[in-house]
């Protein structure tokens, strides 16, 4: 393993709580919002990252290198939303709200990075380090959790979206659910084009460089 | 507020981590990259270059911009002859990047000691609800001495008296040892619920000043296999840590029961396994001296007979009913703090508090400062003080509240006994065969008696066998109700109803 490796992987492993922790608390935020305390009984209504942090998803893989990761997802229950509040729309939200959370964070971070270059400031290595990542690893996670491929946030906000008569059509997608998710994680190696590097090159963009 | 504080000490934390981190590998030698031997020699022939280092097999050349390459071959004395004309400075050797051991450690290891860190500390946050290992550990609370003493006991004083000794034997074990003595090394403590089991064992810890390890048995009972065993077992190897020191295990008939009646099913080996495991952790206490065993149950009858042999429970204490002189201990300790007025009167009162319990008593001293207040505030005027009117209010309300089964009525109950009550008043006069008469209503009739209130409010029982006749008093004619005078094993009514 490389030096510079290991630099960019430590380096960016701070973004990455971050990055999960604002997910994870944004979900509990909007939810609360609408009625729903499970989260917060259980302590998960916080920014603190010890409290979504899951041992294998957010700490093992990613100082392993794997580009991948998650953290311990928080409980919604909808039907504990106040009256007033439809269940489908209000999970909708609850669901959308942790991607959006972190785009949120992605152009903070890429606009901190643009105002500093404009107006000159040279920005010390590792705070130039930590906004380009941030922005990079939030854009990367709103993007792959508004795949609607079960697990994921997108795949929340699709259910609610579809018309009732393609459940059954979205049932049988859901059932295919894992294959679909290996088929993500092989699509660049044998298309050599992934959702990864249009992150990239999305990420490029939005700081500017 | 201090949940805020954490997570942003948590993030500062990580965000200083992130900074010494850059800040340590920024000073690390970046490797520089490589050129050609041409391109070296052109910027030398264009007197680009600024020195030149010799290393291991290859130079570090240094541009008149302070960019760094390297280039491959040896400083011999035809490219020294080319530096020297050149005007180039030739600097010391650099330090070979593979000499200093800290970075290639750090590579290598940094990783895996990382992780083994952040591991080891998830362990100890996660070591609370989830982790199947918690399952093992004893769920009793420890009360490094308990607050409460012997003093908060009121009556029971036979009890305090033999526990005293054991206290003593906490306090200075030498002393006993020295006379060869071993002590019991358990203590059951009987009595029907509220008699004050549970304060006495932890009065008795606080007295000897030893740490007090409280546990219900029904806490073993879980639902995976073993679990209970392995945290009775736990239990006392963490009293064992902390010796002297006493375990009070309360509700003991939840693990204690008799084992082998009518044992079909998983669940009561799971019991007995439990029980196994406290008998012979009461047996190895024999030798390990300094822990007590302090166990408490209202069913001693149902126990198996293995705990109460010697050497495990072999000190049984009955809670008596408190005399009269317990409950006015119990009732000052529980007005202590209270206002109470100069006029209550405590063995006037503890008088009429007649088979009250511990906590009955405290129920009751609590009713009357409730009624304290509540005419305190009827009254409007701010003096607040505990009278006799608000004791007799409280006892009146808990009387009510048992309706018209007096105490010996509602043991019956408990007893199993079927008490039938008339629908509606029944008022009657029973003549007895020796031809005494019994005016009153009917409180309720079982199988044998009959139960009458006078009109003065005294109830007697009588046996219905003993009844010669009965004769309705007023338009309560107790119709359809012969089955209530009958006695159903004597085969016999009184003769006219």
């Amino acid at each position: 393993m490389g030096f510079d490796q290991i630099v960019l992987r430590a380096g960016s492993f701070i973004p990455v709580i971050l990055a999960l922790t604002v997910h994870e608390w944004a979900h509990a935020r909007v939810a609360l919002h609408f009625g729903d305390d499970t989260a917060l009984q259980q302590g998960r209504l916080t920014l603190n990252p010890l409290a979504h942090l899951d041992p294998i998803g957010t700490v093992l893989l990613p100082l392993l290198g794997v580009p991948f990761g998650w953290a311990k997802p928080v409980p919604v229950d909808p039907s504990r939303f106040r009256p007033e509040v439809s269940m489908g729309r209000g999970m909708l939200l609850t669901a959308a709200a942790g991607p959006v959370s972190n785009l949120v964070l992605a152009m903070v971070c890429a606009a901190a990075l643009r105002s500093a270059a404009a107006c000159g400031v040279a920005l010390s290595p590792p705070v130039d380090f930590l906004l380009s990542s941030s922005t990079g690893i939030n854009l990367a996670l709103a993007i792959f959790n508004l795949l609607p491929i079960p697990p994921l946030d997108g795949s929340r906000i699709v259910e609610e979206i579809l018309p009732f008569s393609f459940r059954s059509v979205w049932n049988r997608i859901c059932s295919a659910r894992f294959a679909l998710l290996i088929a993500l994680f092989i699509a660049p190696s044998i298309f050599g084009f992934g959702i990864g590097d249009w992150v990239m090159d999305l990420s490029a963009r939005l700081t500017g460089r | 507020m201090s949940k805020g504080w954490k997570t942003f000490a948590i993030w500062c934390t990580l965000i200083l981590l992130f900074f010494a981190f850059f800040s340590f590998f920024r000073n690390q030698p970046r490797s520089d990259p490589w050129r050609t031997t041409q391109a070296f020699k052109t910027d030398l022939e264009a007197n680009r270059i600024e020195s030149v280092t010799p290393g291991r097999g290859f130079l570090v050349v240094t541009d008149d911009e302070g960019e760094r390459y390297r280039v491959p071959g040896v400083l011999d004395g035809s490219l020294w002859k080319d530096l020297a004309s050149h005007g180039v400075r030739v600097g010391a050797p650099a330090t070979d990047q593979s000499s200093s051991a800290w970075p290639s450690f750090l590579t290598s290891w940094l990783p895996l000691l990382a992780l083994v860190a952040v591991f080891v500390f998830l362990m100890r946050k996660m070591g609370g609800a989830q982790s199947i290992f918690a399952l093992r550990k004893t769920t009793a609370r420890l009360a490094n001495t308990p607050s409460v003493t012997f003093a908060h006991v009121g009556g029971a004083g036979e009890a305090k008296e033999r526990l005293a000794d054991i206290v003593d034997f906490l306090k200075r074990p030498r002393a006993w040892e020295a006379a060869g003595a071993y002590l019991p090394s358990g203590v059951l403590l009987e009595g029907p619920p509220g008699c004050g089991k549970t304060l006495l064992a932890r009065a008795m810890a606080g007295e000897a000043k030893v740490p007090f390890f409280e546990v219900s048995a029904s806490e073993f009972v879980e639902l995976f296999v073993g679990v209970g065993a392995t945290r009775m077992r736990d239990l006392f190897e963490q009293a064992a840590k902390k010796v002297p020191a006493v375990i009070f295990i309360d509700e003991l008939d939840a693990v204690g029961r008799r084992r082998g009646a009518a044992s079909i099913g998983a669940g009561h080996q799971e019991r007995e396994q439990t029980l196994n495991q406290l008998l012979v952790c009461l047996d190895g206490f024999r030798k390990r001296k300094g822990v007590i065993v302090v166990a408490a149950t209202n069913r001693a009858d149902i126990l198996d007979a293995a705990l109460l042999r010697p050497g495990r429970f072999d000190v049984r204490l009955k809670m008596p009913p408190l005399s009269q002189q317990g409950r006015a201990e119990v009732l000052s300790i529980h007005l202590q703090n209270k206002p109470v007025a100069g006029s209550v009167e405590r063995t006037a009162l503890a008088a009429e508090t007649e088979g009250f319990s511990g906590a009955e008593l405290e129920s009751l001293v609590n009713e009357a400062a409730l009624q304290s207040v509540r005419r305190s505030r009827r009254a409007g005027n701010g003096d607040l003080a505990i009278e006799n009117e608000d004791f007799q209010a409280a006892l009146a309300a808990r009387n009510a509240k048992k309706g018209d089964f007096d105490q010996l009525d509602a043991l019956l109950i408990e007893s199993g006994s079927q008490l039938s009550q008339p629908n509606g008043k029944v008022v009657l006069r029973a003549i007895l065969q020796d031809g005494s008469e019994l005016t009153g209503e009917v409180v309720w009739a079982d199988d044998h008696f009959l139960k009458l209130r006078a009109s003065n409010g005294s109830a007697t029982a009588v046996a219905k066998r003993s009844i010669a006749r009965i004769e309705p008093i007023g338009d309560s004619a107790p119709v359809g109700l012969e089955h209530i005078f009958q006695d159903r094993w004597a085969r016999m009514t009184p003769d006219s109803v």
